[in-house]
């Protein structure tokens, strides 16, 4: 994000999304690829 | 660009291009079909949604398919001129443009053109008028410069390889002193070069 511009980055916890997932192969994949959702915040600098 | 990303990444573009299309389609067309991520109101009523989520019409709520809650990080402030990317039936879209008032606006952009119509008759039934869903693509946005106060998106970004193109583009559209307020998947582990070559670990 800083390499694109962004300032004052804020990220959110964590989510086990795919720990709802009806497909066991789906919690699976998601828990060895450590797979989580996340919320990010980051400004554009004022001029 | 694309044949270098290509050659990185091993996959065919134009094939994940479709394949993600052809899940989000589904998504529209058959949200009661189980698919491989969590959809529909009590997943996002799961995720904290703010009260608006409870005048976001079934029509548009029942293809939710977000990761996380990007309002989780703070409301929208009226007045505020919003961006959608990949907004799908538009529950993200229809909680904003609740939260910004007649006095913002939203706009929502998808490549899915199922989507986009579940999107705009959810408008019409909740009866707002400050938001517009377009057709395109988030990697080139057919916006102009300093256009938006805010970006959000929830669940797209993790499903473009070019990322690059999407954050630059995310900063052009954006306002001096914008924000972008987003949801997305974060592998913590390394992919292997096959995973990475694995369309159906795309499109999830």
């Amino acid at each position: 994000m800083e390499r694109h511009g962004f300032e004052r980055i804020e990220t959110g916890l964590l989510v086990d999304t795919y720990a709802r997932s009806k497909f066991e192969d789906t919690r699976q994949k998601a828990q060895k690829f450590g797979a989580r959702g996340t919320t990010l915040k980051a400004f554009k600098p004022s001029r | 660009m694309s044949d270098a990303l290509e050659q990185e990444i091993g996959i065919d573009l134009a094939l994940l291009k479709s394949e993600i299309q052809k899940t989000y389609s589904a998504v529209s067309e058959r949200p009661e079909q189980d698919f491989i991520f969590p959809t529909g109101r009590s997943w996002a009523e799961d995720l904290d949604y703010p009260p608006e989520l409870r005048d976001v019409p079934e029509s548009a709520v029942e293809s939710f398919a977000g990761v996380a809650n990007p309002f989780s990080l703070g409301r929208l402030s009226p007045g505020e001129r919003v961006l959608d990317l990949g907004c799908g039936a538009g529950t993200d879209s229809l909680v904003a443009a609740q939260m910004v008032g007649e006095s913002g606006s939203v706009v929502g952009i998808d490549m899915t053109p199922a989507m986009l119509t579940k999107a705009r008759r959810a408008a019409t039934e909740l009866g707002v008028t400050n938001v517009e869903f377009v057709e395109g693509e988030v990697e080139s946005l057919p916006f102009p410069d300093e256009n938006f106060d805010v970006v959000i998106s929830n669940g797209v970004i993790d499903l473009i390889p070019d990322k690059d193109a999407v954050y630059s583009e995310i900063q052009r559209v954006l306002a001096p002193g914008g924000r972008l307020q987003i949801a997305d998947v974060t592998i913590q582990n390394p992919v292997s070069a096959e995973g990475r070559r694995n369309i159906d670990l795309w499109t999830g």
